[in-house]
């Protein structure tokens, strides 16, 4: 016998079909054989009060900016209300080390969370990015059934609460070893780089928040001369805790990226008052002067500085934390 | 008497603060540097800055600009001798932070 629906159930199952059908044009998501789901968008969705989210291709907030915030956006939000979240990393194809870290970081912050959600996930299909995951140490950081294998073409990622110079001297090693130098002065830059960023992290990001710490990754181009570094915490972001001029404060003036950009161009932008602090990022930039290093990017709440072309950038999300990126140029 | 930091001290340098991590420029400054002005007034005390990893700035300051804070300028840059053959320009450097330390 046909079965005959008041109007707001017909609109229920009517939902229920389109959902059906959006699911099946996935490919993530037809391996998924559950009931009672439902779509959040096209890529995230919910199955028995567990959120998919579907990692975008290119996994890194420097290189897909819009789609990574959005990727981690759609972490966030259930996971911050205790709710479960797989992440589906399948699709993964390109990868770097900002990208990995930031989900860390964030991952980091859902500990405090009651109820704790359960993050699981897979594994890139895509051979090198699934290497990456898994000798970063990454399955550490989520419910999961991967190991964790270490090799010399990774450095896994390095977390700790206090400024490690001995951690920064460990991360110098691998570069040494990996480019076989044997000349000191050839990676100081890139230790100060790695110093000063775990000082800010230290003194700024978090204040008298319990102190999470910093994550750090150094990853090596495939065959080539380059290795990519990232650095980032989840504190209160850059923007939130400089010193700032009056005409700084005013609400239409606000733009995080340019005051990024003064606490790089500007010494004694610190919030201590001190004339002889703030010295960090202005080092970095002579870093850069000197093209010791590379591509210094920093990422903070809602804005972006590229050090290299002075060029700063707005984020369509806000970010909650710091990252510092920047490339070691075997020349 | 002369102070190799990689040999005496450490080969990775660290913060500012004792309380922010190990090797830090507190630790440097009240270890090795402030015994020697406590000691002996008038002799020379070269510091060489080779063989390391590499120097945060907040280490250096802390190090030499928070001697100077301590025990006045004059006294610190009348004994203290800097040699630095794989990166020159850290002399100036530390000499700058020196200048520009302020109790």
């Amino acid at each position: 016998m046909k079965n005959v629906y008041r109007a707001e159930k017909h609109k229920h199952f009517n939902q229920l079909r389109s959902d059906k059908a959006l699911l099946a044009r996935s490919s993530q998501i037809k391996k998924i054989h559950a009931f009672g789901y439902r779509i959040c968008s096209s890529t995230s969705f919910v199955i028995k009060d567990r959120t998919i989210v579907i990692a975008p291709e290119n996994f890194s907030i420097i290189n897909n900016m819009e789609g990574f915030l959005k990727f981690i956006s759609k972490i966030d939000i259930p996971a911050w209300h205790g709710k479960d979240v797989y992440i589906n990393l399948s699709e993964v194809k390109k990868i770097t080390p900002d990208g990995l870290l930031i989900l860390i970081a964030y991952l980091n912050r859902y500990k405090s969370c009651n109820p704790t959600p359960k993050i699981g996930g897979n594994s890139p299909k895509e051979e090198y990015c699934h290497q990456v995951f898994s000798e970063s140490g990454f399955y550490k950081y989520v419910v999961s059934s991967y190991k964790h294998h270490n090799s010399n073409n990774v450095l896994s990622v390095r977390s700790d609460e206090l400024v490690r110079s001995d951690e920064a001297g460990a991360v110098i090693e691998f570069v040494r070893q990996k480019f076989k130098i044997t000349d000191r002065t050839l990676t100081r830059a890139v230790y100060t780089t790695i110093m000063e960023a775990m000082n800010n992290v230290r003194e700024h990001a978090y204040g008298d928040r319990k102190n999470f710490g910093w994550w750090l990754m150094a990853l090596p181009e495939q065959e080539e001369n380059v290795i990519h570094f990232a650095l980032a915490d989840n504190g209160r972001g850059i923007p939130k805790t400089i010193r700032k001029k009056l005409s700084e404060k005013l609400p239409f003036m606000e733009n995080d990226a340019k005051l990024i950009r003064a606490t790089v161009l500007e010494q004694n932008r610190s919030s201590t008052k001190l004339p002889y602090r703030g010295l960090g990022l202005p080092t970095m930039k002579k870093l850069v002067d000197k093209k010791k290093i590379r591509n210094l990017n920093i990422i903070s709440s809602k804005g972006g500085y590229l050090i290299d072309v002075d060029k700063t950038y707005d984020l369509n999300k806000e970010y909650f934390g710091t990252m510092i990126s920047w490339d070691f140029i075997k020349e | 008497m002369e102070i190799n930091i990689a040999k005496d001290f450490s080969i990775t340098p660290g913060c500012r603060h004792i309380k922010d991590g190990p090797f830090s420029g507190e630790a440097f400054r009240k270890e090795k540097l402030e015994p020697l002005f406590e000691s002996n007034l008038s002799e020379k005390i070269v510091i060489n800055l080779d063989g390391v990893e590499g120097y945060s700035t907040a280490f250096l300051e802390e190090a030499f600009g928070g001697l100077v804070r301590l025990l006045g300028k004059e006294i610190v840059k009348k004994r203290l001798e800097f040699i630095s053959t794989e990166e020159p320009f850290l002399i100036n450097e530390i000499n700058n932070y020196m200048e520009k330390a302020i109790r």
